[in-house]
């Protein structure tokens, strides 16, 4: 089963997430924040991290930065209401995707598996 | 008798005379070719073939004519004539000077001293009018009339040019009596022509000297050691009529000749006589009403190292004058306003290298103006910058100005500054000079910055609510068609929190709007503290479930009751519990009221993070967020302190450090003052 770490501080898309994913073949592991999920990466990595952008802490954009100096490879999904371009740094990582709220169970779960089938082929 | 020469001019009566005598002469003439035979022409030895005693090597002796030696022959008297006209020959011969005798009736020529016969030959014998005139005829201008008839025994003297040699002669002619009885012509001419040529030379140096004394523009006048005026010149008396200087200056002296002079004038020329040194003063004076401004030079004339006199040259410098005054004001204006910019200057030459700097660049650079000046102007930016400044300087420089864009300031301490360019190229003199004017754009780009950040903060926290509650709905959807009543259910307090989420921010950015915009008015009416609280505990009960955080209401007896507007009071707790949520994840938050007199503290406390006591005033500045990514607008605490105001309270805030949470405490008069009104900084 694959693990997907999903970084989130707003408890309502935390119970978006699960109803969307329930039932599927994904292992999911929740932070609140993205120092927490960077702790739990290096505990036991992930086969598709999602997260937020505008959160408490450490914001989306740096924690794609210090995953990638830390050498993680591990595909990321920037979920947000903000578009990409309004993330450069974000941008200019290996191996981001993005995804622009608001989604449905259908998008996300279609986003998550294109993610991480370019993450093998890589 | 003719004379040696040809007159030219007459510098004397005598030569006037001799000229007038000329006619005469002629007349003199033709009454001896009427046949008239003169005494002398009948003694003279020698006569018509040339005298044998002209050659050279004879002595003047020779030339006596023959009836004296005859009658010498008869006697001792004849022997005494020839020794009378012996020793005045040697008299004559020992004369420096040309001197020759001639007989009056024939023009014969009767002796020539040394000096003579060195000029025109041994001509003894000759016509004097053919041997030192080369004429056939007597001359016209002979003296023979005026010396035989008109002034007989008295000299005549005159001044003539002899047009076989050109040289000048001073003539003294004379009748004088010959040994053997007759009257005979004497000549000495005196060779003036040096004399005459240095004359000439010093009459025609004058007059250069005149014409250009008189041809400078410069007003000239020269003072003798008496002080007085001995020469002007033109420009001085044009000069001197337009200070209303009426008649002849020259001759008067200085004092008098010009009365409006302070006394100290004196003073100067007898510096310039004693010390030999040209003295330059500056004198301002009104000529018809108008300011002049002369520049007077007293330049020593000097004769042996002596003051002889002291020229005298005014010059009106009174435009040049007011203009170098013009030029400095200017300076003085540009200076001024260079230095008092707040934007930095840098003048540069063509090249690019900096000639002038302000005290702002100074402040700018971070270098001192020593360093700056003589700098290439492109050193002032890092190397990358550099190429795209010397383009941008090249086609500005065409162009005539324009901007060079923003580009940044490698300061003296490594730091980098980001700055905008104007530039507008100045052409003088043929050459074009860069004036580059710099303003430090930080504030602006920081503020921009800013201003970015805020929009995409305002975006992300208007767009979030309604993202997630078209999530929810989409949930909604999902759970109604797999008949998930709990899924529709959860989606429904989704959907009802973030509501609630927008509605607050909304209501936040207009209430900004009103609070600032001066037309909001206040409405007071008695309120229940403890009953908004009660409201607002049950709008937040899901998130406070969520969160894991408790609330609690503590309203001492008394405080509860107030008078005030309570929609705005309603916000302002709102806000504060909002606020305590955001920064509480654990613990609880409490909200308490107690009564002091008139007044009523309403507090908010939690159990959060806490709140650094630098970060306590800033955060009642409208849209600040210590962490941007932290949820909400910026405008809560902000919008509390305007209701408080509003209400002739106050907030503070304080807490007891890192994780020890914090209070936020608000103090409200139990009853209003009078109604106020909302405006621009608070309540007006």
């Amino acid at each position: 089963m694959k693990r997907v770490l999903i970084i989130d501080d707003d408890p309502d898309m935390q119970a978006l997430y699960r109803y969307w994913l329930k039932g599927t073949r994904y292992r999911l592991d929740f932070a609140g924040d993205a120092a927490r999920a960077l702790r739990m990466l290096k505990g036991e990595p992930a086969d598709l991290v999602i997260t937020d952008v505008v959160m408490g802490g450490m914001d989306g954009e740096t924690f794609v930065q210090r995953l990638r100096e830390e050498g993680a490879e591990v595909p990321v999904l920037v979920v947000s209401v903000l578009p990409p371009d309004a993330l450069p740094r974000a941008c200019r990582a290996k191996q981001v995707h993005f995804l622009q709220k608001p989604v449905t169970g259908e998008t996300l779960r279609a986003t998550m598996e294109r993610t991480m089938k370019k993450g093998r082929e890589r | 008798m003719r004379p040696l020469t040809t007159p030219r001019t007459a510098v004397k009566p005598e030569t006037r005379d001799a000229i007038s005598a000329n006619g005469s002469r002629r007349r003199v003439t033709t009454s001896r070719k009427g046949g008239r035979v003169p005494a002398a022409r009948a003694s003279h030895p020698g006569r018509g073939k040339g005298p044998a005693d002209g050659r050279k090597g004879r002595t003047a002796e020779s030339a006596v004519p023959r009836r004296a030696r005859a009658a010498g022959k008869a006697g001792d008297a004849h022997h005494a004539v020839v020794r009378e006209r012996a020793q005045l020959l040697s008299i004559f011969d020992g004369i420096d000077e040309v001197v020759y005798i001639s007989d009056p009736r024939t023009h014969e020529i009767l002796y020539l001293n040394g000096a003579a016969r060195a000029v025109f030959g041994d001509a003894v014998g000759k016509k004097c009018y053919r041997a030192f005139q080369r004429r056939r005829t007597p001359c016209p201008f002979c003296t023979n009339r005026i010396i035989f008839h008109k002034r007989p025994g008295e000299p005549h003297i005159w001044e003539f040019q002899n047009l076989r040699n050109r040289r000048w002669y001073r003539c003294i002619d004379k009748a004088i009596p010959w040994p053997d009885g007759r009257l005979v012509r004497y000549e000495m001419a005196l060779d003036v022509t040096d004399m005459k040529q240095a004359e000439e030379a010093l009459r025609s140096s004058e007059k250069r000297y005149r014409a250009t004394i008189d041809s400078l523009a410069e007003a000239i006048h020269m003072v003798g050691p008496d002080l007085r005026i001995i020469l002007a010149n033109r420009a001085f008396t044009v000069w001197a009529a337009r200070m209303g200087l009426r008649g002849g200056l020259v001759g008067r002296t200085v004092r008098t000749a010009f009365p409006f002079l302070p006394a100290t004038v004196e003073e100067e020329y007898r510096n310039v006589f004693r010390t030999g040194r040209m003295l330059r003063t500056e004198e301002r004076c009104l000529i018809h009403g108008r300011e002049t401004i002369t520049e007077t030079r007293k330049i020593p004339v000097l004769e042996e190292g002596k003051t002889v006199h002291v020229i005298t040259a005014i010059s009106n410098i009174t435009a040049r004058r007011k203009a170098e005054e013009a030029i400095r004001r200017s300076e003085k204006k540009y200076r001024s306003l260079m230095e008092g910019a707040n934007d930095a200057i840098f003048l540069a030459d063509e090249n690019g290298m900096l000639l002038e700097v302000n005290r702002r660049a100074i402040e700018l650079v971070g270098r001192s103006r020593r360093e700056l000046l003589g700098t290439h102007i492109t050193r002032l930016h890092p190397p990358e910058e550099r190429d795209r400044i010397v383009a941008a300087f090249r086609e500005i420089a065409e162009r005539g100005a324009g901007s060079a864009g923003d580009v940044t300031i490698l300061c003296g301490n490594g730091k980098t500054v980001p700055v905008e360019i104007s530039v507008s190229a100045i052409r003088h003199g043929g050459a074009t000079l860069m004036h580059a004017i710099m303003r430090d754009v930080s504030e602006r780009k920081r503020i921009e910055a800013m201003r970015d950040l805020l929009l995409r903060d305002v975006t992300h926290e208007l767009k979030t609510p309604i993202a997630m509650m078209k999530m929810a709905h989409a949930m909604a959807n999902e759970a109604l068609a797999a008949r998930d009543l709990e899924g529709v259910r959860r989606a429904e307090g989704i959907a009802a929190r973030n509501l609630a989420f927008l509605a607050r921010d909304v209501g936040n950015i207009l209430g900004m709007c009103w609070l600032r915009g001066g037309t909001l008015i206040l409405k007071p009416a008695p309120l229940s503290l403890g009953g908004i609280a009660g409201e607002i505990a049950e709008e937040m009960r899901d998130r406070l479930r969520l969160g894991g955080v408790g609330l609690e209401v503590r309203i001492k007896r008394g405080a509860d009751r107030i008078t005030a507007e309570r929609r705005m009071i309603r916000t302002l707790l709102y806000n504060l519990v909002d606020n305590a949520l955001k920064f509480t994840r654990r613990g609880k938050v409490t909200i308490g009221a107690s009564r002091t007199g008139g007044w009523v503290t309403l507090t908010v406390r939690d159990t959060g993070i806490g709140i650094a006591s630098a970060a306590r005033e800033e955060v009642f500045t409208p849209f600040y967020k210590k962490n941007p990514a932290m949820q909400g607008t910026g405008l809560g605490l902000p919008i509390c302190r305007e209701i408080a105001k509003l209400h002739g309270g106050t907030v503070r805030i304080s807490s007891n450090g890192r994780r020890k949470g914090t209070t936020v405490a608000v103090r409200l008069a139990v009853r209003p003052a009078a109604s106020r009104r909302a405006g621009k900084g608070g309540v007006r």
